[in-house]
């Protein structure tokens, strides 16, 4: 078997393996469904239930872009590059016929993969939610919606590979979580001070799916978007091969 | 007959100044090999070196006839590792590790993996969760690890370390069968002096980085002395010899 390959199997079976996966599996599934209840709970004349019970995917994916699905991806650079370090486990993989690089791309790639399961789940239980239990309009904004997921990922992994570089910078769990959360607020308090900042900071990207939404932002506009973040994803994924090349272990 | 292992002057410094200095050997098919020195004599260094952890800062490392970067995945391939504390993941049985261990080799079969849990003692714990391993399982698990795809050379650092009685006769006796009947090379490192002089066809004695002495393994080398005495006679001799420079 590819070495590449044989550790892109390893990496994403042993990140299922984790609790914490499937915590924040079972909060994308548990999160809409509470949603959907406390919506369906409301009269149904409210104007609240017929603004947002329509759109059950689109209103779950804010929060979900702006906390969990961060904090997933922090944690879990975290523990791939700091955590295996730390426990000997990374060295494990490196004393197997594999490159450095290789090594790199498969936990990036198992870090992607879940970050696509997590919104994937999301999507599936919200527009589940909606159309069962409070009995949104089947259909029409899940189109909408599904786009809105698909290019939700970009971001998100350009943020998993920032953390990762982070991870495999700093020596411990502890460090790489604490400095990637820290840079997280940082990056996006700044636009509020300055809001210039905004174009350039990754994190002001979480929201990224409002651009495209409806008749979408400009093409222009989404090109030269689309190129700071996939800027950001080969800065971010150069660094970290480079570092782990250079790490001693 | 062919080296698997050549090194020439291999040299890794770090800023401390600690590290290997010009390091030199070779380990050819079924050979024996025990690294011997103090802490802080470059044992390990060396040995990441080789394993491709580290890269020389000068002199080479050949595996297989070839340095160690080229064709570093085929190299690796032939070459199984245990260096320093053996580390495993916590929450994964042995079988699954091992398993995904053997994704990167091709033909390890599922009962090659039993056969290789057998041998080092783990069949009935094969499905138990290897956080729940006890320090010498965990080495026992570790050298499984490195003997899963039957490689050429074999490098063990400290491979005792948390083996019971019962475990290092049974190393003993699983390195002594691979180097004979397969003609499997081994590299040890261990402070167990006396123990890899009866396993090792021949020793290496590192002092401050520098391999001081490669000697055969005779009994009359070192007379009626055991190998620890004769070992430590020639790092304090090397000491004195590096004061007086």
């Amino acid at each position: 078997m590819n070495s590449l390959y044989a550790n892109m199997r390893n990496e994403t079976e042993r990140l299922w393996g984790r609790r914490k996966t499937k915590g924040f599996a079972l909060l994308a599934v548990m999160i809409p469904l509470l949603a959907a209840w406390a919506l369906a709970a409301l009269p149904e004349d409210s104007p609240i239930q017929s603004a947002l019970a329509g759109d059950l995917p689109m209103l779950m994916l804010r929060p979900f872009t702006l906390v969990l699905l961060p904090l997933f991806l922090f944690m879990t650079a975290a523990d791939l590059f700091a955590g295996e370090a730390a426990a000997g486990t990374l060295k494990l993989t490196l004393l197997r016929p594999i490159t450095r690089a290789k090594v790199y791309g498969s936990k990036a790639f198992a870090l992607a993969f879940y970050a696509a399961v997590l919104l994937a789940v999301l999507w599936i239980a919200s527009a589940a939610a909606g159309l069962f239990i409070v009995g949104g309009d089947a259909g029409a904004g899940l189109a909408e919606s599904l786009k809105a997921y698909a290019v939700t990922l970009l971001p998100m992994i350009a943020a998993g590979l920032l953390a990762c570089l982070v991870s495999i910078s700093v020596g411990s769990v502890g460090g790489a979580l604490a400095l990637m959360l820290l840079l997280y607020v940082a990056a996006t308090a700044l636009p509020f001070l300055y809001p210039q900042a905004a174009a350039w900071s990754l994190f002001s990207y979480s929201d990224w799916h409002v651009l495209w939404a409806g008749g979408g932002a400009p093409a222009g506009s989404l090109l030269r978007s689309t190129g700071v973040l996939i800027a950001y994803c080969i800065m971010a994924y150069t660094a970290g091969v480079v570092q782990l090349e250079r790490k001693k272990c | 007959m062919e080296a698997l292992l050549k090194l020439n002057n291999a040299t890794k410094r770090f800023k401390n100044n600690r590290g290997v200095r010009d390091v030199s050997f070779e380990i050819a098919a079924g050979d024996v090999f025990g690294l011997i020195g103090p802490n802080g004599a470059g044992k390990t260094t060396l040995l990441k070196m080789i394993a491709g952890l580290l890269r020389p800062d000068a002199g080479t490392v050949e595996l297989f006839g070839r340095p160690v970067p080229e064709r570093f995945e085929q190299a690796m391939s032939q070459l199984g590792c245990v260096i320093e504390a053996a580390g495993v993941y916590e929450n994964m049985s042995a079988y699954d590790q091992l398993r995904q261990a053997a994704r990167f080799y091709p033909n390890v079969s599922r009962s090659r993996i039993d056969r290789v849990l057998e041998q080092v003692g783990l069949l009935a714990y094969r499905r138990e969760k290897a956080g729940g391993y006890s320090l010498g399982m965990k080495q026992r698990l570790a050298l499984a690890g490195a003997l899963l795809h039957e490689p050429k050379l074999v490098i063990l650092d400290e491979p005792a370390n948390g083996l019971d009685i019962e475990g290092m006769a049974e190393l003993r006796e699983a390195i002594r069968r691979l180097a004979e009947e397969d003609g499997v090379a081994f590299l040890l490192s261990s402070h167990l002096v006396n123990d890899l002089g009866t396993i090792a066809t021949r020793i290496g004695i590192m002092s401050e980085g520098s391999m001081i002495r490669i000697e055969s393994v005779q009994a009359e080398l070192w007379g009626l002395s055991s190998l620890e005495h004769y070992a430590m006679a020639q790092i304090r001799e090397d000491r004195e010899k590096r004061k007086d420079e």
